[in-house]
C-alpha cells in the first residue's frame, strides 16, 4: 500500500482569503504556529480543526485538504 | 474555540489527575528515600502536605497550558497538545531504557535504589523536555 500523506492548501486559500497566518488562527481559536505547521504540512490537524479551517475560510474541507 | 466542543477538556482533565498523582508518587518517594527517619513527627506531615501541594501546582501547571487559574487556549491548542503527547511518549521510552540499563548493570554493580531511581526519572523527563522544544521549535 502506498503511503499517503495529507497535501494542503490552506496557504493559497488564506492568502485568497486575504488573511494573515494570525488572522486566521485567531477566528479558529489556535495559535498562529499551529495554522503555520498545517500550512508547512509538519502537522496533521484532526478532523475537528480541519473542518473549522473550512469554515473560517468559507471553503469546502476538500478545498484545502488532499490526499498527496 | 468552543469548550463543549472541544473533547480534550475531558481528556485534559484525566491528565490533569493522573499527573498529580504520578508526581505526587515520584515526590514523595524521593521524600522516604531521601528525607524522614525515624517516627513521623509533625513538621513530616508538614513537609508530605507540602509535597502534595506542590505536585498539585505542577500537574496543573503542566497541563492546563501553564495557567493556574484559567486555560489558555492559544498556548494549549492542537498543536500543544500533540507535541505535548509526543514527547511523554519519548520520555515514557527513555525511562524504560534507563530502567533497562541500571537492571543490567545491577549484574555487574552494586547499584543503590536510592542513586538510580533519580537518575532513571531525570532520564524520562530530560528525553521529554527536550523532545517537546525540539518540536515547538519546529512551528516557529
Amino acid at each position: 500500500m502506498k503511503d499517503e500523506t495529507l497535501g494542503s492548501r490552506l496557504k493559497e486559500v488564506r492568502t485568497q482569503a486575504g488573511l494573515t497566518q494570525a488572522e486566521l488562527a485567531e477566528r479558529v481559536g489556535v495559535s498562529r504556529k499551529t495554522i503555520n505547521t498545517v500550512e508547512n504540512g509538519i502537522f496533521i490537524p484532526s478532523t475537528l480543526l480541519a473542518l473549522k479551517l473550512a469554515h473560517a475560510l468559507k471553503r469546502k474541507v476538500e478545498d484545502l485538504f488532499f490526499l498527496a | 474555540m468552543n469548550d463543549k466542543t472541544d473533547p480534550g477538556i475531558f481528556r485534559r482533565k484525566e491528565i490533569t489527575g493522573l499527573a498529580f498523582y504520578v508526581v505526587a508518587a515520584g515526590l514523595l518517594a524521593a521524600d522516604v528515600l531521601y528525607g524522614r527517619d525515624g517516627a513521623w513527627r509533625f513538621v513530616d506531615f508538614v513537609r508530605v502536605g507540602a509535597i502534595l501541594f506542590l505536585a498539585l501546582v505542577l500537574a496543573l501547571r503542566s497541563t492546563t497550558a501553564f495557567s493556574l487559574w484559567r486555560r489558555n487556549r492559544t498556548l494549549d491548542d492542537e498543536l500543544t497538545r500533540a507535541n505535548r503527547a509526543a514527547a511523554a511518549r519519548w520520555g515514557f521510552w527513555a525511562l524504560m531504557l534507563a530502567l533497562l540499563v541500571a537492571f543490567i548493570a545491577s549484574f555487574a554493580v552494586a547499584l543503590r535504589i536510592s542513586d538510580v531511581v533519580p537518575l532513571i526519572f531525570f532520564a524520562g523527563a530530560a528525553a521529554a523536555g527536550l523532545r517537546f522544544v525540539t518540536l515547538e521549535r519546529r512551528a516557529e
